[in-house]
């Protein structure tokens, strides 16, 4: 999402509004029947195929290009390629890098969000060329990139709204209107229910990727979108070459059947959020998972995060959020089932929230978190229990005497991890019913033998975790 | 499935968007003073219902029956149990209740019958060969002497889904198929009989004057013609969701369709198949014309899954055209008070079918943050489009009864699994209708016990405690009702979400009518100018507090603005 998730009550009114409109004008219910094994279908699966092949195993890089240098372009963000490479991460998502709208502009560099033309490339961070070339880059580096898709808004100054009124919602007095229940002032609603704007949408994700060979998407605001626009759009992309879709959305997790390979795990998030503010405990997070687990359908999986743009810059920094905790949660996100997500500066140990509107760049010279990223990366990449979706294999919790402690397993062929973890601020002792998981491990972070026990007890501090591989 | 009015206009047949009360007949009222329920007590209680403002009634089977499983092992498919009364005394009841604006939908068992029915006798006189024995699954056994049962399935209440017969000559012989208790003999439906036997039940209590039914297991019937061995993991589709059963759906959509326009008859499935979208299959335009929706019911308590699952709902059974059919509590799953008062969950043990958990949750219970969120509950699921079973107590607020003695067990599920499984018997204890021990107003003066011991707790739910009691969960039961019936948009089809925190679930539906509930976290302020029309607790200075849901009119603008 775009800006703040703080809401007024006039934006909650204006919502309100809005939303009965679009309650008269389309009752819900009926979203087309979807298509059976049309070839459409067929080459969805057999994209799918080779989309797993890279990202059964990846991990992905949200960069916030603006803040990532003090140039800010895309240049002189090519320089940091080798030190991702060596973090280990596969896929680079950039934030929307489109011109950014002058009218109705938040701050004084606008939102990402607010998109003037799909087509363009914000000339803040350089040139169509710029980015071809940072693409190739990156390419030759072995990264897959990914970009932010914006499809249910565009700037004030898009063309389209003059162009074509028709494309957007209007209110009553024929205005058009900011999306309901929003305070994103900054950006006008598309008209769902016009076709030609959809066709042009799609024509844009097209254009990227026929011609720059980009791998895929984050679709923004998938909620709001609806469900067979994204069919659409899926059929559209898979004709030019398998991408992978990641959707901004939790509750619709019947798109990951078929139109998306990943969504967000913001349950996950909120939970340790409060798990580190100890208004929740490893119970918690253990439904969790047994809800995503139970839910999604066979082969979709959440992107987990500690942090992203939204949480860093609206909600807090890492620090702020999870406190001496904030280790522990990352282990988490690398080791339950899910996409791990690194943001921008992660690794250098971001220590404020970043501005959303205005230039306010990353500090580098402190990587000290780049190492411990580094380990989880290769901790994800070297056991095969750990793994996407499908390629990897479910968590089963293990029953612990403290509920604080958070244990379980995931096992896929030969390869196998237990995790256990205190789930809270002070030191614990509980024993852990490993049953059939007792046997020699490997304390990856210890880098030591371990000799997990049928019934095991384990002192452990305030938030450590131990999470044992073989 | 729309028909013309007699006046040319076209509106939905009532099942699509009403509110059934389900009758555990055996706990619901007792006339005769054994007690157990039968119908002419539910028949001396109808105004409760109707008063509570439900669209009609769903009574489970009143056949007669050895009463292992509570007759849903039926002996006769078109008889009476005495237990419960006779012929006679059903028609007057289904009279009563039409008299009353109330439907009556009985509870139809084709998976299997008793092994007292008259074909299984006859099966088992006729020994292994005969064509009785077609009727059913019978089978050699594996083994050198045929002691093995003839596959490795499992029943649903634990053990083999096999039965070892003796023979007539008193051999020990063949085994049939039994995926319930061993009581309950599965039938073959690849047979003409079984087919034209259904066919003939369901046209005669239809030309009795009966409503509809609800079909038990209808994701059962049919077997995998070979009967091989299930080497799968988790949901064994050689034994359900085969599918050959829709075309059986079909045959008894046809039949129902028969009775048309003069009469508007549905059949409720309940299917327990892994996926929504599996379920939508059983309600494709020609097959049943309703299903139950459990996806809602197994969810925990959270927004987002509940969100998700409503989403599931109306993009997978919307797409078919079909009415949704929600529900939060029956027979078979603990009550909603205690699933969402569980605050400190407890394993159970190892070997219980993992879809137990969600629906018979153990652990330490706080009935009073399960009842605020049982309240809550029940005002979404009454303002979502679609039809609504509510369970009998459901409206009082009953929470299970979770430490029945073992002595007074009775089901089937709970002694199979020696207790592993919690069990059904503690959503089934007769209900209260009055503070006054023995048995609550149960049954009259000086009868027998209930079948079930009632906890002395039950007398602060009595029916007559809550009466009159603004703040009393049956009051917000008929409170709820009475809106609902009285704003066309809450019948209507129109539903969209509306913009809310995550903890919140806020949607609108037609006209100027909206529901949210807060499922935690901080009490969410309500859109200014909305006039709240119906609360599960109390809204304080326009803001919803945790746990609690809340019925809105909103104030029509007439300037839009962004």
């Amino acid at each position: 999402m775009m800006s703040t998730r703080r809401r007024s009550i006039a934006a909650a009114l204006a919502a309100l509004l809005a939303t009965l409109l679009v309650m008269l004008l389309a009752p819900a219910g009926s979203l087309g029947a979807p298509d059976s094994d049309s070839p459409a279908l067929e080459r969805s699966r057999a994209n799918d195929h080779q989309v797993r092949a890279w990202s059964k195993d990846a991990v992905i890089y949200e960069v916030n290009v603006r803040q990532y240098t003090e140039e800010g372009t895309f240049e002189a963000f090519a320089e940091h390629l080798p030190r991702l490479e060596e973090l280990g991460v596969d896929i680079l998502w950039f934030m929307p890098i489109h011109p950014i709208g002058e009218e109705n502009r938040k701050g004084t560099l606008g939102s990402y969000y607010s998109v003037r033309d799909y087509r363009g490339v914000n000339p803040e961070f350089g040139t169509k060329e710029d980015f071809g070339d940072l693409v190739e880059q990156a390419k030759d580096r072995g990264f897959k990139v990914m970009m932010d898709f914006v499809p249910n808004h565009t700037a004030w100054d898009h063309p389209w709204v003059a162009e074509n009124p028709d494309w957007y919602m209007q209110d009553e007095a024929g205005e058009i209107v900011h999306p309901p229940g929003t305070d994103w002032t900054d950006v006008a609603q598309v008209d769902w229910d016009n076709r030609e704007l959809r066709a042009a949408l799609i024509d844009a994700m097209r254009y990227w990727v026929r011609e720059f060979d980009i791998d895929g998407y984050r679709v923004d605001f998938v909620g709001g979108v609806p469900d067979d626009f994204s069919r659409q759009a899926r059929k559209a992309l898979d004709r030019i070459k398998p991408v992978f879709m990641l959707a901004e959305d939790e509750q619709k997790t019947h798109l990951l059947k078929r139109d998306y390979h990943a969504n967000y795990a913001w349950w996950l998030f909120h939970t340790m959020t409060q798990v580190a503010g100890g208004e929740a405990s490893a119970g918690d997070v253990r439904e969790y998972v047994d809800w995503m687990q139970d839910t999604y359908p066979k082969g979709g999986y959440p992107m987990t995060f500690t942090s992203n743009h939204d949480e860093n810059s609206w909600n807090g920094t890492t620090r702020e959020l999870f406190g001496e905790a904030e280790h522990t949660m990352a282990v988490l996100t690398f080791a339950l089932p899910g996409m791990p997500l690194i943001y921008s500066g992660q690794e250098a140990g971001l220590d404020h929230r970043l501005e959303f509107f205005e230039k306010d760049e990353i500090s580098w010279d402190d990587l000290s978190m780049q190492d411990f990223y580094e380990q989880l990366v290769d901790l994800k990449k070297g056991n095969e229990a750990l793994w996407n979706g499908i390629d990897g294999g479910p968590a089963e919790f293990l029953p612990a005497s403290d509920p604080d402690t958070l244990a379980f397993q995931r096992e896929k062929g030969d390869n196998r991890v237990v995790v256990v973890m205190n789930l809270s601020g002070e030191a614990s002792s509980s024993t852990v019913r490993a049953a059939d998981a007792a046997g020699y491990y490997e304390d990856y972070f210890a880098g030591e033998p371990f000799q997990l026990g049928a019934e095991h007890s384990f002192e452990l501090d305030a938030w450590e975790y131990r999470v044992l591989v073989r | 499935m729309e028909h013309s009015a007699p006046d040319g206009v076209t509106r939905s047949p009532w099942w699509r968007t009403a509110v059934v009360y389900q009758v555990y007949l055996r706990s619901f009222a007792d006339a005769d003073g054994d007690g157990i329920g039968d119908l002419a007590g539910l028949r001396s209680r109808l105004d409760h219902l109707a008063d509570l403002g439900v669209d009609g009634i769903w009574l489970n089977p009143c056949y007669p029956s050895p009463q292992v499983d509570h007759g849903y092992d039926v002996a006769d498919y078109t008889g009476i149990d005495p237990v419960y009364g006779d012929l006679a005394e059903f028609d007057e009841l289904v009279a009563a209740a039409h008299r009353r604006g109330l439907a009556v939908l009985m509870d139809l068992v084709p998976n299997h019958c008793s092994t007292e029915h008259p074909w299984f006798r006859e099966a088992l006189a006729a020994g292994p060969g005969s064509a009785e024995r077609e009727r059913f699954l019978f089978r050699d056994g594996k083994g050198e002497r045929g002691e093995l049962p003839p596959n490795n399935w499992q029943s649903c209440f634990g053990g083999p889904a096999w039965t070892r017969v003796t023979e007539p000559d008193g051999s020990p012989g063949q085994w049939y198929l039994n995926f319930f208790d061993s009581t309950q003999a599965d039938f073959n439906w690849r047979h003409p009989d079984v087919v034209a036997l259904f066919d003939e039940v369901l046209r005669f209590w239809f030309d009795r004057g009966v409503d509809g039914f609800r079909i038990d297991v209808a994701h059962g019937l049919v077997k995998h013609p070979a009967l091989p061995d299930w080497h799968g993991t988790g949901y064994n589709t050689l034994g359900w969701d085969r599918p050959e059963v829709h075309e059986i759906h079909r045959r008894w959509r046809r039949i129902t369709e028969s009775y048309a326009p003069e009469r508007e008859l549905t059949l409720v499935g309940e299917v327990w198949v892994p996926t929504v979208e599996a379920l939508a299959a059983y309600l494709r335009p020609d097959e049943l014309p309703q299903a139950f929706f459990f996806d809602l019911l197994e969810q925990p308590w959270h927004a987002v899954a509940w969100r998700g699952s409503i989403d599931r709902a109306f993009t997978e059974i919307g797409a078919t055209g079909a009415t949704i059919t929600w529900t939060l509590a029956s027979h078979d799953v603990h009550r909603a008070v205690t699933r969402y008062g569980i605050v400190r969950p407890e394993e159970l043990p190892e070997g219980v079918d993992p879809n137990v958990e969600r629906i018979r949750p153990k652990g330490d219970v706080d009935t009073v943050l399960g009842e605020r969120r049982a309240r809550a509950a029940a005002l979404v699921l009454l303002a979502l489009p679609g039809s609504q079973y509510l369970y009998q107590g459901e409206e009082l607020g009953l929470p299970e009864v979770s430490d029945l003695p073992e002595h007074a067990r009775q089901d089937p599920g709970w002694i199979r699994t020696g207790g592993a499984d919690p069990g059904r018997d503690g959503c089934r204890v007769p209900l209260p209708w009055t503070a006054e021990a023995p048995s609550f107003g149960f049954s009259p003066p000086a009868a027998a016990e209930p079948w079930l011991p009632q906890p002395e707790w039950f007398a602060k739910y009595a029916v007559s405690e809550q009466l009159g009691d603004a703040n009393s969960t049956l009051e917000l039961h008929r409170a709820a009702l009475r809106l609902r019936r009285g704003i066309p948009g809450f019948t209507g089809d129109e539903f969209r979400w509306m913009d809310a925190p995550r903890d919140v679930l806020f949607f609108a539906r037609g006209g100027d009518v909206a529901c949210a509930l807060n499922f935690g976290g901080e009490s969410f302020p309500l859109p200014p100018g909305a006039e709240v029309l119906l609360s599960s607790a109390p809204v304080r200075e326009g803001h919803l507090p945790a746990d609690t849901a809340v019925w809105l009119r909103m104030e029509m603008m007439t300037k839009g603005g962004g």
